[in-house]
């Protein structure tokens, strides 16, 4: 058969540079970012290829108005659709809070980034959610149902890391 | 040397020489002769290639599997570095049995494929990245060296089905266009050189989903009429230029898309701007499917029969009841039916006759 040689490598490093481009951000987060801890109230669902999973929902998913600048309230949808959000974040005995929401980069490293187009305002609670991307908790399958349990007593604690404004979650309590 | 032919066309040969040598034009020497100078060719896969290439997918799917159960027995570093192994492994095999065992050869590059889509599942199980879109991406793009190097067009329909997954999953918060657009290019350069119906249809859809995406990187944009317009003046123009080597296959994609998107701009709500644009729209394409059915094309026939009832759906769905609707539907249906086989049997009377 006449292949052509020089795809043989291509073929193996190509997929090999993808899974580095994957690995890369999380795994420096996990190296050299700062550790905080964040309620949450998960459920469970499954995924086709990566197996059950808790939903986190963030308690600082939530902001009260008075912690949304003025210029992300106001601000027009389709100028700002592209813009990130800064939701900066303070830490209480290694729990952390939402101080403020804007568009402005904190001065210091304890913040999450998150992306404009997906903040709404709940009618009914009168509070700004801002989904975040750390919204999965991956468990060995048929264990999501006790941490579902677990959360209707109280709140369950997600442990993470922080750096440049991304997240990986490392465990739960 | 003996002319190729699939052995669908090799049996219509056959069974057309045979007619000839009935009608006395051919005799029995002469119709073997003719015959004997095409062969027919063995073009899909054979029973071994068969059983090698479920058991590729099996292997494949149990390794998936084995991620999503995310047993907790194994630490995930531990799960890392042995599909990483069986990823090298699969790849090395491969590449060892190429010339002694091609089937198994083969196989095993399947394996690596699909062991590549499973350690992309493991490390975003390991740092808890949100599912769905990247994964599929860097699946769909990281195979098609593999494609290239293997002249597979199995690899390639596999990598434009992830790519196609990611598109449509991420049309509309994804930003990622871009990334789609590579792969289409490397997917459209693998097919000037290996020829697939199938492949060139799928790249062209994909390129059409890639309009969208690359119009949503336009801040602000909101004139979803337009990748609409686009597309069935596409449809349209690749009807009139069809690609040189897939002149049928543009042609029915070309169709596909004049029909589905050219319906849907008939809709007012396909247009979100002040002006009725949608009047004016359905007028031209009245006019231009008239254009069509006067030069006899049975197709436009049927898109014109879409046409009314879809206007009689729009129009008559508030004010009828039910069972009107459907009396009326079904008169208009039969009535287009019978024009239709009328139209059929005039088309086949103009033929020339043998």
């Amino acid at each position: 058969m006449h292949r052509n040689r020089k795809w043989v490598w291509a073929a193996l490093a190509i997929p090999f540079l993808c899974i580095a481009i994957v690995a890369a951000k999380p795994v420096t987060t996990l190296l050299y970012g700062e550790e905080i801890i964040l309620s949450t109230a998960p459920v469970d669902p499954t995924d086709l290829f990566y197996g059950d999973y808790l939903i986190l929902s963030y308690d600082i998913s939530e902001a009260a108005p008075e912690l949304v600048d003025q210029k992300v309230r106001t601000a027009d949808y389709s100028e700002a659709v592209k813009k990130p959000l800064y939701l900066w974040l303070k830490k209480k005995n290694n729990i952390g809070s939402l101080t403020r929401v804007s568009f402005e980069k904190p001065p210091h490293s304890l913040y999450l980034k998150a992306g404009f187009h997906n903040l709404w305002l709940n009618e009914e609670t009168k509070k700004y959610n801002i989904p975040l991307q750390w919204d999965r908790y991956y468990v060995p399958e048929n264990q999501g149902r006790e941490w579902e349990e677990r959360a209707t007593k109280g709140d369950i604690l997600v442990h993470m890391k922080v750096r440049n404004g991304f997240a990986v979650p490392i465990s739960i309590e | 040397m003996k002319r190729k032919v699939s052995k669908k066309v090799f049996g219509l040969l056959e069974e057309e020489f045979s007619f000839l040598e009935s009608k006395g034009i051919l005799d029995a020497e002469q119709r073997a002769l003719a015959l004997s100078h095409y062969e027919a060719t063995h073009k899909g896969p054979t029973f071994l290639q068969g059983i090698m290439i479920a058991g590729a997918v099996l292997i494949g799917a149990g390794i998936l599997s084995f991620v999503a159960g995310n047993w907790d027995e194994m630490g995930r570093t531990i799960k890392l570095i042995l599909l990483l192994l069986a990823f090298l492994l699969a790849f090395a095999g491969g590449y060892a049995t190429e010339n002694r065992f091609p089937n198994t050869s083969r196989s095993l590059y399947y394996v690596f494929a699909i062991i590549f889509g499973a350690d992309l599942f493991l490390i975003g199980q390991m740092f808890h990245i949100a599912g769905g879109g990247t994964a599929f991406l860097l699946w769909g793009l990281g195979i098609i060296p593999l494609a290239f190097y293997l002249k597979d067009k199995w690899v390639v329909l596999y990598s434009l089905a992830l790519l196609h997954y990611y598109s449509l999953t991420n049309l509309f918060d994804g930003n990622d266009g871009i990334y789609v657009l590579i792969g289409i290019l490397f997917i459209a350069l693998w097919l000037r050189g290996h020829r697939s119906s199938a492949a060139f249809i799928l790249t062209f859809l994909l390129g059409m989903e890639s309009i969208m995406h690359v119009f949503h990187l336009i801040p602000g944009f909101d004139s979803y009429w337009l990748p609409f317009l686009l597309y069935t003046m596409i449809g349209i123009g690749i009807t009139y230029f069809p690609f040189n080597q897939y002149e049928n296959s543009s042609k029915v994609a070309g169709n596909i898309f004049y029909v589905v998107f050219g319906l849907i701009l008939t809709h007012p709500q396909a247009w979100n701007t002040g002006f009725a644009w949608w009047i004016v729209w359905t007028v031209c394409f009245v006019l231009y499917t008239l254009y069509w059915l006067n030069r006899g094309s049975i197709f436009s026939i049927l898109l014109l029969c879409g046409l009314i009832l879809r206007f009689y759906v729009d129009l008559a769905y508030d004010f009828l009841d039910k069972s009107l609707f459907f009396l009326i539907g079904g008169i208009l249906l039969l009535l287009f039916g019978f024009w239709f086989e009328r139209r059929r049997r005039v088309g086949n009377h103009n033929a020339p006759k043998s």
